[in-house]
């Protein structure tokens, strides 16, 4: 049975099972994303750029030719990316096996430490997949819920942080900021698409910058009410929206893609409060009293 | 106290404690170091002062002659990021005078230091090899993407600036061009 220690929820064994079932159901949905979109490591075709930048993590990884190593021959590409799919399709069908679980985050990290390198940008949209397997490797339920609510908190910094940084470096000082933004990463839209709904929708806002600008604003106001789900958990549906917004407003004003990102949203939904009244429903016979 | 977070893991596994304890105190490190290392991620995407944009460089690719490669075509980004951005890089570092702009940006910053990292040069950078076989790699996943066979290569820069309300081309220059043997 779930209870809630003031602010924390604790989900029982059987909702943990279900929630890595929601969470391994849309990793594998994810990576047939991934096929469809050309970039699971067999379908890279041996790439050569590669943009480790300055993160050690990923001078580590080139200095010891993993990246090189997985996409430089088809077969073992091939034998990763069934690896990979193995994994997250027994994570899904057995949760508490943890040897699935670390398998599955092991190869995860392989899969976008090359995806980024070879992609030459260190894309944050795939972080969610990356992490939110790990609250299932441990096997008691109390450590699973304080690190499914450690996630939680990763979740609201990275949006907080997000404020932070544009709030200390004057980012909504800065005149017309929002439409530098737009204007960078819409000039591929305006000449290849000229005629699309977007593009109009791109020339009504060159015409209207305040509008554009007050976005901008709006973004740093929101990624600054995630500091608010520190403090309590009360706001967290109001949270997600605002997740769903700013995920909406990343893509039109920048051109990023951080709808993968968004799984981490599921640390901000109550499961308990989902699953206590199916799960009293399917205990009811027939003839029962319901309470009213 | 005994109602905050980490008082309760602590409470619960002190060795869960210090692993969530040092997660947090090196992501805040990274982060006042303004250094992402993977996975202790800073978040500080568009917060410095853009500049402003008046002229803009759009890399358009023909394949074959005939079939420009509208990037758009894909409505799925991870496509579009792989089509777009290992090009833009490699136009960085041809623009650079043929140097990985990560290397000038390291030895800018450590200069004499920057020997340090010179014997890991060939593993951790783009240096003749990766530069030599790059429009190769290209033209096989234009032809993973496409399913068209590659038999040429076309990369032209488009310079085009803003109006009030559109984008207006301004010249197409050649980039680089790709033959098949």
């Amino acid at each position: 049975m779930a209870k809630t220690l003031t602010n924390i929820v604790f989900y029982s064994p059987w909702e943990r099972r279900r929630i890595a079932r929601i969470v391994f159901l849309l990793i594998g949905l994810s990576l047939i994303w991934s096929f469809f979109s050309d970039t699971l490591l067999h379908q890279l075709q041996r790439p050569v750029i590669k943009f480790p930048d300055v993160d050690l993590t990923y001078w580590g990884m080139h200095w010891l030719g993993i990246p090189e190593f997985l996409t430089g021959n088809f077969f073992v590409a091939l034998f990763f990316d069934l690896a990979l799919f193995a994994a997250c399709c027994l994570s899904f069908w057995a949760p508490e096996k943890r040897l699935y679980i670390w398998s599955f985050i092991v190869l995860y990290f392989f899969y976008f430490i090359t995806f980024n390198t070879f992609g030459a940008h260190h894309t944050n949209h795939k972080i969610g997949f990356l992490l939110i397997a790990l609250p299932f490797t441990v096997t008691d339920y109390k450590s699973f819920n304080y690190l499914w609510q450690g996630l939680r908190y990763f979740f609201l910094f990275a949006l907080a942080d997000a404020f932070l940084w544009k709030f200390f470096r004057l980012a909504w000082l800065h005149t017309d900021q929002g439409l530098m933004i737009m204007k960078k990463n819409a000039a591929a839209v305006l000449y290849f698409e000229s005629d699309s709904w977007l593009a109009g929708l791109y020339h009504w806002l060159l015409q209207h910058p305040g509008l554009v600008n007050a976005g901008y604003i709006a973004g740093i106001i929101m990624e600054a009410a995630f500091i608010i789900g520190f403090f309590t958990r009360k706001y967290d549906q109001y949270l997600f929206v605002l997740s769903v917004l700013l995920t909406l407003g990343f893509w039109l004003i920048a051109d990023a893609y951080f709808f993968q990102f968004m799984v981490l949203t599921l640390t901000l939904i109550n499961f308990h409060k989902l699953y206590e009244p199916r799960r009293f429903a399917s205990n009811l016979k027939k003839g029962d009293m319901t309470p009213v | 106290m005994k109602k905050t977070f980490l008082y309760r893991v602590w409470q619960h596994n002190k060795k869960l404690c210090y692993i969530i304890a040092a997660f947090a105190v090196l992501t805040a490190v990274t982060n006042l170091l303004g250094d992402e290392v993977t996975p202790f991620f800073v978040w500080g995407m568009y917060s410095e002062k853009e500049k402003p944009v008046r002229d803009v460089e759009i890399l358009q690719t023909t394949i074959n002659d005939d079939t420009v490669i509208n990037v758009y075509n894909y409505s799925n980004g991870d496509t579009r990021f792989y089509l777009a951005s290992p090009l833009a890089y490699f136009k960085k570092i041809k623009d650079n005078n043929n140097q990985d702009p990560t290397i000038t940006f390291l030895q800018t910053k450590l200069r004499a230091h920057y020997n340090n990292i010179r014997p890991f040069e060939r593993s951790l950078f783009n240096t003749g090899p990766q530069q030599q076989e790059f429009l190769n790699w290209y033209a096989r996943y234009l032809h993973q993407v496409t399913v068209i066979p590659v038999n040429s290569l076309r990369v032209e820069v488009v310079h085009a600036h803003y109006t009030s309300q559109n984008l207006v081309t301004d010249s197409v220059n050649l980039f680089a061009t790709w033959q098949k043997h």
